[in-house]
């Protein structure tokens, strides 16, 4: 594995402001660096890679790392993406979205590239608020949980990222912690290894606008809760409905090989192209 | 020791006093200092996991072999000389 000094020689843009702009504790430093050494693992050089990062805390992740970045306009990361991916097929597309950015403005776009399957790869930073602009509720705030829009609780369900993708169609699946960090890893780089559309669900601790505001302690206390509450998806599957309580899987969902957007763009290209011979 | 190459390498100054490497550290190795920060106050008993350097968000901590520090130059030796931060302890 990377040593972290070794990743920030290699990976960080030496030029920007350090310590970077997050919190004290903020989970997204800590997905950061699981991103860094996924792609180290891959193999893949700089160059082969474009992150595109929406607005928000975690959008700023473009900022730091030193690859082909596109920080892009708040919720359309993944449209910047596609025509990124299509202008130029060789890329290894990555784009960071929060959970605002990819579930509430961005849900169109997210749902949609799941249903055409193409080749890029989504971290979706789940920090169960809008971190940025000052805590107000998002489609992944927990039911009753406070928010500075919601005073009273919130009185809307709760969106269940990897379901959403899952039904409309995404390649590969999964959902992984800040606390499980190591993990991570590994699912980030098989997502990047997949051919379609990937999504990886990084839960990640926002101790400032969502932790504070419902009591749930510092940045210890809720990456200890990740900790207590995350089971494997095989085992979790197994729970039954009383046992389940507050517990959600993490691991690896769904995984499917399947003809990506680009293998049947291209084969229309073909046919398209014969016809006229 | 040589306490420049402890297996567990801080740069503080980019540390923001989270405490988060302290409280994962499965042997207990770490703790906080007067002014807030961690030290390794048990470095023989840290048997390299890694857990503390893996769940830092600020880039703080990498943890090596204390001979792998010398002879590979993980950390670079002027980012020996900086690690300590800006503010003097106690402030
Ligand atoms: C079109 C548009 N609408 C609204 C905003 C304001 N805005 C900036 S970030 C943000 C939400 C951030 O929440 P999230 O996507 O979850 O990211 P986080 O900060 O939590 O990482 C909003 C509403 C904007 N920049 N652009
Ligand atoms: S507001 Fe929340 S998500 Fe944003 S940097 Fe601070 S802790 Fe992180
Ligand atoms: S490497 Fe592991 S044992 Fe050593 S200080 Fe870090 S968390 Fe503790
Ligand atoms: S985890 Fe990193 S930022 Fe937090 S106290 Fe430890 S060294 Fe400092
Ligand atoms: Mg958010």
């Amino acid at each position: 594995m990377i040593r972290t000094s070794e990743a920030i020689y290699k990976y960080l843009r030496p030029d920007k402001k350090y310590p970077h702009v997050w919190c004290p504790g903020c989970g997204i430093g800590i997905v950061t660096g699981a991103l860094v050494r996924a792609i180290e693992r891959t193999g893949l050089t700089k160059d082969e890679i474009a992150l595109v990062s929406g607005i928000g805390c975690s959008g700023r992740i473009s900022t730091y790392l030193d690859f082909n970045t596109l920080h892009t306009t708040h919720g359309r990361a993944l449209a910047f993406a596609t025509g990124l991916k299509l202008a130029k097929p060789s890329l290894t597309v990555i784009v960071v979205m929060g959970d605002g950015d990819a579930t509430a403005i961005g849900g169109n776009h997210l749902i949609h590239s799941c249903r055409r399957n193409i080749n890029i790869t989504s971290l979706i930073i789940n920090n169960n608020i809008y971190g940025m602009t000052g805590g107000q509720y998002s489609p992944t705030t927990p039911m009753n949980h406070i928010a500075s829009t919601a005073q009273y609780g919130s009185i809307e369900k709760t969106f269940d990222i990897c379901k959403i993708v899952e039904a409309c169609g995404a390649s590969f699946v999964a959902r992984g912690t800040a606390y499980h960090a190591k993990m991570l890893d590994a699912l980030i780089e098989r997502a990047i290894n997949k051919k379609g559309f990937s999504v990886v669900e990084a839960l990640s601790q926002c101790p400032t606008q969502y932790g504070r505001r419902n009591k749930l302690g510092g940045p210890v206390e809720m990456l200890q809760w990740y900790k207590d509450n995350a089971i494997p998806y095989p085992a979790f599957k197994k729970l039954s409905p009383d046992e389940i309580g507050e517990k959600f899987p993490i691991g690896v969902m769904t995984d499917l090989d399947e003809p990506d957007y680009l293998e049947r763009y291209n084969r229309i290209i073909k046919e398209a192209g014969s016809e006229g011979q | 020791m040589n306490k420049k190459y402890e297996p567990i390498h801080f740069f503080l100054r980019w540390c923001k006093k989270c405490g988060i490497c302290i409280a994962f550290c499965p042997k207990h190795v770490l703790e906080r200092r007067p002014d807030g920060y961690p030290y390794a106050a048990r470095p023989d008993d840290c048997i390299l996991c890694g857990l503390c350097d893996i769940h830092c968000p600020d880039y703080a901590i990498t943890v090596a072999k204390k001979d792998e520090f010398r002879e590979k130059k993980i950390v670079k030796e002027e980012d020996h000389e900086k690690a300590q931060p800006d503010t003097p302890a106690g402030q």
